[in-house]
């Protein structure tokens, strides 16, 4: 298992209560599976994630990126700026 | 170039000053502003947060992608954040050129990619009160 932390804004920080969650994951697992654990444990967070966008370590990554030790994701979801 | 995130407004007389030189023929001022009615909704106020350090880094990379299809000469693009007022500025890219085209096209082009990619997003607060984070 390794240790991450995933951090939240907007809306989906209002879904999950928190701004940022630390987590333990399998070995191996990517963006994409950290997605349905994240869906899994908050299911009102379906709709943003399936449309959400990620970085990790504050540069942006797609979904079939491996996740290592200390690992700090952003969960990006739809943005509304300007 | 300057690209900024702040919480102060916006001086964008400022900005079209530091845009403004002699290589230039033509500088382009975008403000977004507050609007207070869209559709049947009353806006009382929104409020603008970011991932400053990747919003920094997205802002940025706009702008160099800008700064390599076009002649451009100067950029400035400040973004707001917190709470806002209907009819203040959200935003401003004032961009120079040599020629207005290219000014515009610059402009609308940092616009456009702004909206779709930049980690900012608003929370708009209706009249009773309730608040709506906007995820398109």
């Amino acid at each position: 298992m390794i240790k991450i932390s995933v951090v939240f804004f907007a809306g989906a920080r209002d879904i999950v209560g928190h701004s940022k969650l630390e987590i333990e994951i399998a070995d191996l697992t990517n963006i994409a599976a950290l997605r349905e654990i994240l869906i899994a444990r908050f299911p009102r967070l379906e709709d943003l994630a399936r449309r959400a966008a990620f970085a990790v370590n504050e540069i942006f990554v797609l979904t079939d990126t491996l996740l290592i030790e200390n690992d700090e994701v952003a969960f990006l979801p739809a943005v509304s700026g300007g | 170039m300057r690209i900024k995130l702040t919480i102060e407004p916006i001086a964008h007389h400022e900005m079209v000053e530091n845009c403004r030189c002699k290589s230039a023929g033509a500088i382009v001022l975008f403000l977004g502003t507050v609007r207070e009615i869209t559709g049947n909704e009353q806006t009382l106020f929104l409020e603008y947060e970011a991932f400053a350090p990747l919003a920094e880094k997205a802002l940025i990379e706009i702008a160099e992608q800008a700064k390599a299809k076009w002649a451009i000469q100067k950029l400035e693009i400040i973004h707001r954040l917190g709470i806002l007022q209907p009819g203040e500025t959200s935003i401003a890219v004032c961009v120079s050129c040599p020629h207005r085209a290219d000014a515009f096209a610059a402009c609308q082009q940092i616009m456009d990619k702004i909206k779709e990619v930049v980690p900012i997003w608003k929370k708009e607060t209706g009249p009773k009160g309730v608040s709506n984070w906007i995820h398109p």
